[in-house]
């Protein structure tokens, strides 16, 4: 990626060819995408923990009456990179270096901050500092730090939006001034040179920050209790548990509305309308049990971003990353391995882009195998759905089940893979700076909430609608008797879906769901795991789901349907999550990786649900 | 008189004395770009899961895991 691309690479560019191209950098959490999002109005991924951003982003900001092109690079602490992402900044700062660097440092961490700025000003380079989270930190005398520093210092909030236009004049007049080195490169080592920096630094902030101000003490006393031995892990579960409650409960009614509206008055409006019999089978069976079934999911995956959103915000991520790094240790990878790891709860795509912030290749690999074993939201969808059907009283916390059982399958399979391929890992250090707590800000976490929405809501409407057209499809086309093309006769068994799923049926019958209704949902979840609600809700058509899911599950299970269930559900968590993760795995690990991984997903997803299964039966 | 880090007392005005320099290079220079050089003052606040430590270097608060603790050298002062 860094031998490609540059700053001015048209290629990539979204501002007018020859607008002046600006580059936001600085250190991890200091708050640069929130302010790239707020200069650009774009939504970029952001949180109060290191490593949000490992994608560049790219927007236009309308300045005085110009357009200017501003690039969001990945964090980094310094120019000498120890990941691929901290490579491609230095090298988009120094390969073909920007009309100017706009550096953000947090005001609460200024001498940290103040280090990659102590490099920067030692490169032919125009620069302006953003102060951040000036709101958070003690009071600092911009107009000294500029002097001293001898490059603009603007204190903004991009949080809430505020002093936002007093960077502009201040591009605008940087921009017309010659680039400058305004500081020698020390000479000797590395060690040497970075002692000379910091000295220069506590020389440039002497008096510069107010010492009287109070030190963080709410948020120190928090930190007693979420980093406990025996407290952190307790609350770490306890936010996780309340977490999954609130998405099942609070989202139940809403489901149930849209489910009304979706088989109701939409359905039977389209029945009304004058179209052709196929059309009006594609609209009511395929899009609107297919697409409507998986919409209805929306309040749902709303309250699950939202919840992740505000935990995120505060800063309790990192403190996260803490408790679990024992986890990580065992597993041989480095707390910072957490990061990816969490975002894959979330959605496995943007995961496998995050295992960027790791130094080591075999990290990097490890991790990316993991990452299909975090159960993603678009898998949550499922569960919900059987935990309701089949669990009523205690859906919230069968899902919370699945999800601590995610996390041993990634424990366990990383020590095993660990083992088998990397036994010279050795225990990576944990070394992790933690934000100040916040309250979460409301157009922040609702920004982010939208952001991961809309990526559902792009999944549901692109890779879902191809799945519902081609499902519907096959149940339209007959393979056997007098039936037409989309006959509504057609029993599913004799269509063309139907001797797939059939087909297939047999290898899970070990499983106790070796029914071709069933497992024919798990071929569309491959492609994506919201396809897998939909499926079902073609295969049944004018049956209500919750009843004919539990008539397959107790019929094929041979009167263990709850044993069946949750090997089922064993399956949808171990094998392969999506066509679009494939893609970001071979991306950053390569071929031969992912194609390892498949076979990895898919022989330990069988075993999981037959040894579930086999087991369970006893009992269930 | 000097000690490992880890074993340093708690909200006590410590100085750092010494990183070893056996600890890998890419630590070693994640520690310095964090403002953890010799000379540097910093107060262990608390010793947090797994041992790790809770310091304070300033404003800013990092976490050392504990064996990574161990090999950093303080003095009180």
């Amino acid at each position: 990626m860094a031998a490609v691309c540059n700053c001015h690479d048209a290629a990539w560019r979204s501002a007018p060819a020859g607008s002046p191209v600006i580059t936001v950098v600085g250190a991890p959490n200091s708050g640069k995408s929130t302010l790239f999002n707020a200069l650009t109005g774009s939504r970029v991924q952001e949180g109060n923990w290191p490593g949000t951003s490992v994608e560049i982003a790219r927007g236009t900001w309308r300045v005085e009456g110009h357009t200017l092109d501003l690039i969001d690079l990945p964090g980094a602490y310094s120019l000498e990179p120890a990941s691929p992402d901290e490579a491609f900044t230095r090298s988009m700062l120094l390969d073909a270096p920007p009309d100017l660097v706009l550096v953000a440092v947090d005001a609460d961490a200024l001498g940290r901050g103040l280090y990659l700025v102590s490099q920067l000003l030692e490169h032919e380079l125009r620069v302006v500092i953003a102060l951040t989270k000036t709101d958070l930190a003690p009071a600092i005398d911009t107009a000294l730090l500029a002097e001293r520093l001898g490059v603009p210092v603007v204190a903004v909030d991009p949080r809430r939006r505020r002093h936002l236009a007093d960077l502009a004049p201040v591009i605008t007049a940087t921009l017309n001034a010659t680039p400058q080195r305004l500081r020698q490169a020390p000479w000797g080592g590395e060690l040497e040179a970075a002692e000379e920096r910091f000295t220069w630094i506590g020389t440039v902030v002497d008096g510069v920050v107010d010492k009287r101000a109070s030190r963080r003490e709410w948020s120190d006393r928090l930190d007693a209790v979420t980093m406990h031995p025996v407290a952190g892990p307790v609350v770490f579960l306890a936010a996780m548990w309340v977490v999954f409650q609130i998405t099942t409960t609070v989202a139940a009614p809403f489901q149930d509305w849209l489910d009304g509206l979706f088989t109701g008055p939409v359905s039977d409006a389209l029945r009304g309308l004058p179209l052709p019999r196929i059309l009006e089978a594609i609209l009511v069976d395929g899009l609107v049990a297919g697409v409507g079934m998986v919409l209805t999911f929306v309040p749902l995956m709303a309250l699950m971003f939202l919840c992740l959103a505000v935990l995120e915000d505060s800063g309790y991520m990192a403190r996260a990353a803490v408790v679990a790094d024992r986890v990580m240790r065992a597993i041989g990878l480095p707390g910072r391995a957490f990061i990816p790891l969490i975002v894959g709860f979330g959605c496995n795509v943007p995961a496998i882009s995050a295992t960027r912030i790791l130094g080591r290749r075999e990290h990097r690999i490890l991790t990316a195998l993991l990452i299909p074993f975090a159960s993603c939201t678009a898998r949550l969808a499922v569960y919900v759905m059987l935990a309701t059907t089949f669990f009523p009283e205690h859906a919230g916390t069968v899902v919370f089940a699945m999800y601590l059982i995610s996390v041993v399958l990634i424990v366990v399979v990383g020590m095993l893979v660990r083992r088998l391929l990397w036994r010279s890992f050795g225990s990576e250090p944990l070394v992790i700076d933690l934000p100040r707590y916040q309250l979460p800000g409301a157009r922040m976490v609702a920004q982010v909430t939208w952001t991961r929405l809309a990526g559902f809501l792009r999944t549901a409407s692109t890779i879902i609608v191809a799945c519902v057209t081609v499902v519907f499809l096959l149940q339209a086309t007959p393979v056997g008797g007098d039936h037409d093309f989309a006959d509504p006769e057609l029993p599913v068994a004799e269509s063309a879906y139907g001797v797939v799923s059939e087909a297939m049926a047999p290898i899970f019958a070990p499983a106790g769901f070796g029914s071709g209704e069933i497992t024919g949902a798990l071929i569309t979840g491959f492609v994506a795991k919201e396809a897998v609600v939909s499926t079902w809700a073609q295969t049944y058509p004018d049956e209500d789901l919750s009843t004919a899911i539990t008539r397959d599950f107790a019929d094929t299970s041979g009167g263990h349907a709850l044993a069946a269930v949750w090997a089922f559900m064993m399956f949808l968590l171990a094998y392969t999550p999506c066509v679009a993760t494939l893609a970001a795995q071979r991306r950053e690990i390569g071929l031969r990786w992912t194609l390892a991984g498949i076979g990895l997903q898919l022989g330990l997803a069988w075993v999981l649900a037959v040894a579930t299964f086999q087991l369970l039966s006893v009992w269930l | 008189m000097t000690c490992p880090l880890s074993d340093a007392p708690r909200r006590c005005p410590l100085r750092l004395h010494a990183v070893d320099p056996d600890l890998p290079h890419h630590v070693r220079r994640r520690l310095v770009e964090l403002g953890l050089l010799g000379g540097t003052e910093i107060t262990l606040d608390r010793k947090a899961i797994g041992g790790a430590c809770l310091i304070c270097v300033g404003t800013t608060r990092y976490v050392l895991d504990n064996k990574t603790a161990s090999r950093l050298t303080v003095a009180a002062l």
